[in-house]
C-alpha cells in the first residue's frame, strides 16, 4: 500500500509540489529563526568562548551574566591564588569605554584588559602585528570588525592612534574575535594599562581567570574557591550557560524569536493542512474505492500518514538545507549571528512532524468518514 | 470460510430493510427484501433509478448494515460481523466492477488490477504476475505497464473486471457495468461477465436498468420502491434452481 499511497500523492504534481513548498517554507522560517536565535544567544558568550586558556572564571557573587561587571578587590586575586588546587590565577578586565573618532564623533567600545605577563585571554588570531608588541607604551589591539567600524573603507594597518576615554592608544595589532553581542569594536590592552584609561576607578578587576592543577577536578576547585573566598567561581561552560540563561529569562529576545517561529509553524500548518485536505477531497473517490475493496481504516490511516510524512521529509530536507545555505551566505556577507546546532534541527523536525500530523489529521478524518458506497454512484 | 453445499445459495438475504433518517423524516430504501444469489449464475438486479438497487448491493457486500433482516453470505452472517470483519470479508471474497470503472489514474494498469492483492498484503512481484495473467484472461495482454487513460471505455471496464477477479473472489458484484459503454462494448462486457459466471465456484450479481442486457442473466430480480417484485429464472439457469 506504500507504493499506492506514494503514487497517489506524486501523481497530482501541483498539490504535491505545493505541499512540499509550503513545508519547505515553514521549515526554512523555523530553522532560520531558531538558528539566528541560537546565534544571538551564542554571541552573548563570545568573550567567554574566546578565552580558551582559562577554564575557571571567578567573579562577584552578584554577577549573573558576562556584561554585568561588579569589580573585585585586588586582594581577591591573592586569596584565590591561595586556594589549594589552584595552579594559577590572573586579573582580567572587561568593560566599556568611549573612543573618539577622527571626525570628532564618539564610538562605544569593549575594553579587555589581559594579564601583563601570562597574556591569558589574549586574542588567538592576529591578522596584523605581534602579541609581544602589546608591551609597548599605550599599545592596543583591535579586532578587524571594530577597525572597520572606526575607520570604514580603509585598509587594515597598525600604527594608527585611537583616543579612548581621553587617552591615546596606538594600534599595534589587529586581531579576530568572535562576534560580540554588542556590536562594538573590541580593544585589548595590558591589564596594567587599564588604570590609565579609568583613572578615577578604584576597583577595576572584573574577573579573575584561573586554572586548577593538572588532574584536579574543575568542579572541586570552583567549589573550594567559592567556599574559601566567598566569590563565585564557575567553569567557562557554567558561566556561559548562566549568561545564556540570563538573556533567556530577563530579556525579550526569546519571545520575539518564538513569535516568528510560531508564525512559521501556524502558517505552515494552516496552508499545508488546507492543501492536504484539498488533496484528500480530490482523491476521496479513490479512497472510497480502496475501502470498498477491503482496505481497512488502519491501512487508510497508514497511507495518509505515509503521504504526509513523505512531503514532510522532503520539505524538511529542503527547508533546513536552505536555512543552512542562508546561514552560510549571511555569515560571510552580513556577519549575521547564525548558529545551527543539532537542537535547532530537532526542533524544526519536531515542528514538521506536528505540521504534517495536523495536516493529515484533517484529511484522515475526512477519508475515514467517507462511505465506500459512494463508489456505486455514477 | 465455510464450504457451501450445492443446494445452498452463495448469498441469502431475508427481510432486508434499510431506513435512512434525515432531520425531519425517514426514507425507506429497502422494505423487507428477500434474495438468493447462486454460484455459477449471473443474477441481474434490475429496476428504475432510486428503487434501492445500490443500497441492496452495498448491504450484500457488507459495505452497509441493514436496519433489519439478515444477510448470509458465503456461510457468514454479515449482520453479525463487526465493521473490521466485514472489511476483511470484502477483501477476501468480493470483487467489484463499478459503472465508472474507478481505476486509479496514478497507477499502471497492472498495478490497478493487482490492487486487491496489494490490499491483502501480497508482494508486489506476485501481485503483478497475477495481474498480467488475469489481464490476458480478459483479452488485454501486454497492457500491464500502460496507464488507464490510454484505454477506451470498454477496455477500461475489462481492466476493472480483471481487477475484480485477480484475488479469485467467490462473489462478484457489478454496478451498471455497461452504462458508460456503447452497445457493442456493452455486449462484449456482458459476454465476459457471463463467461466468468459460468465458474461454478462464483456467484455474479449485476445491477442494471438496461433491458438490453437481460438476455445474459440466469435470473432477473426486478426491484421497485425498495422491494423485489419478482425473480424470473431464464431458460439458461442451472438445474439446481
Amino acid at each position: 500500500m506504500l507504493r499506492v499511497a506514494l503514487r497517489m500523492l506524486t501523481s497530482d504534481r501541483g498539490k504535491y509540489l505545493g505541499l512540499v513548498v509550503v513545508i519547505t517554507f515553514a521549515c526554512l522560517l523555523i530553522a532560520q529563526q531558531a538558528s539566528i536565535f541560537c546565534g544571538v544567544l551564542r554571541m552573548t558568550t563570545s568573550r567567554i568562548r574566546d578565552v580558551e586558556d582559562a577554564p575557571i572564571w571567578v567573579m562577584n557573587p552578584a554577577v549573573e551574566y558576562l556584561d554585568e561587571v561588579k569589580p573585585l578587590r585586588d586582594t581577591d586575586l591573592y586569596r584565590i591564588r591561595g586556594v589549594t588546587g589552584v595552579q594559577w590565577a590572573v586579573r582580567h578586565f572587561f568593560g566599556h569605554g568611549r573612543a573618539k573618532l577622527e571626525a570628532g564623533s564618539h564610538q562605544e567600545i569593549i575594553l579587555v584588559g589581559i594579564d601583563d605577563q601570562s597574556r591569558v585571554a589574549a586574542p588567538r588570531e592576529l591578522l596584523l602585528g605581534n602579541l609581544d608588541d602589546l608591551s609597548r607604551h599605550n599599545a592596543i589591539l583591535i579586532d578587524d570588525r571594530g577597525y572597520r567600524i572606526l575607520w570604514p573603507g580603509e585598509p587594515l594597518r597598525t600604527g594608527r592612534t585611537l583616543e579612548i576615554n581621553n587617552r591615546r592608544g596606538t594600534v599595534v595589532g589587529i586581531c579576530r574575535t568572535s562576534l560580540p553581542f554588542e556590536s562594538f569594536p573590541v580593544v585589548f590592552m595590558r591589564y596594567s594599562q587599564i588604570h590609565n584609561y579609568f583613572p578615577r576607578e578604584r576597583k577595576l578587576m572584573s574577573f579573575v581567570l584561573a586554572s586548577g592543577a593538572p588532574g584536579a577536578s574543575r568542579g572541586e576547585i570552583c567549589r573550594r574557591i567559592s567556599e574559601q573566598t566567598g566569590l563565585l567561581a564557575l567553569s567557562s561552560r557554567e558561566f556561559a550557560w548562566n549568561t545564556i540563561y540570563y538573556y533567556l529569562t530577563e530579556t525579550g529576545i526569546p519571545i520575539n524569536f518564538a513569535i516568528t517561529v510560531l508564525l512559521g509553524f501556524l502558517v505552515g500548518t494552516a496552508v499545508a493542512g488546507q492543501t492536504f485536505y484539498l488533496f484528500m477531497i480530490e482523491n476521496l473517490k479513490q479512497f472510497a474505492v480502496l475501502k470498498a475493496m477491503g482496505t481497512s481504516n488502519r491501512q487508510v490511516v497508514g497511507m495518509v500518514l505515509i503521504q504526509a510524512l513523505l512531503v514532510g521529509l522532503i520539505g524538511y530536507g529542503l527547508g533546513v538545507g536552505l536555512a543552512a545555505v542562508f546561514g552560510q551566505f549571511t555569515e560571510q556577507t552580513a556577519k549575521l549571528a547564525y548558529y545551527m546546532p543539532w537542537p535547532t534541527l530537532a526542533v524544526t523536525g519536531g515542528a514538521v512532524v506536528l505540521i504534517v500530523l495536523c495536516a493529515s489529521l484533517i484529511g484522515v478524518r475526512r477519508v475515514l468518514s467517507i462511505d465506500p458506497a459512494i463508489v456505486f454512484k455514477s | 470460510m465455510r464450504e457451501l453445499s450445492a443446494t445452498q445459495p452463495a448469498v441469502r438475504c431475508r427481510g432486508i430493510t434499510r431506513v435512512y433518517h434525515t432531520d425531519s423524516s425517514e426514507v425507506w430504501a429497502l422494505r423487507g427484501v428477500d434474495l438468493d444469489l447462486w454460484r455459477g449464475e449471473l443474477t441481474l438486479l434490475a429496476g428504475p433509478s432510486g428503487c434501492g438497487k445500490t443500497t441492496l448491493l452495498s448491504i450484500l457486500t457488507g459495505i452497509l448494515s441493514p436496519t433489519a433482516g439478515d444477510v448470509l453470505a458465503l456461510g457468514e452472517s454479515l449482520t453479525a460481523l463487526t465493521d473490521n470483519a466485514r472489511t476483511c470479508f470484502r477483501r477476501r471474497n468480493v470483487g467489484f466492477v463499478f459503472q465508472q470503472y474507478h481505476l486509479l489514474p496514478s497507477l499502471s494498469i497492472g498495478e490497478n488490477v493487482a490492487l486487491p492483492l496489494t490490499i491483502a498484503g501480497i508482494s508486489h512481484r506476485r501481485a503483478q504476475a497475477a495481474a498480467v495473467d488475469v489481464l490476458r484472461q480478459v483479452g488485454l495482454p501486454g497492457v500491464a505497464d500502460d496507464y488507464p487513460s490510454r484505454l477506451s471505455g470498454g477496455q477500461q471496464q475489462r481492466v476493472a473486471i480483471a481487477r475484480s477477479l485477480v484475488h479469485q473472489p467467490r462473489l462478484l458484484v457489478c454496478d451498471e457495468p455497461t452504462a458508460a459503454l456503447d452497445a457493442q462494448a456493452g455486449r462484449q462486457i456482458m459476454d465476459l461477465l457471463k463467461q466468468i459466471a459460468s465458474d461454478a465456484r462464483r456467484a455474479v450479481l449485476v445491477v442494471t436498468h438496461d433491458p438490453r442486457v437481460f438476455e445474459f442473466g440466469d435470473r432477473i430480480a426486478q426491484m421497485d420502491d425498495g422491494r423485489i417484485d419478482r425473480v424470473e429464472v431464464t431458460s439458461a439457469a442451472p438445474a439446481l434452481t
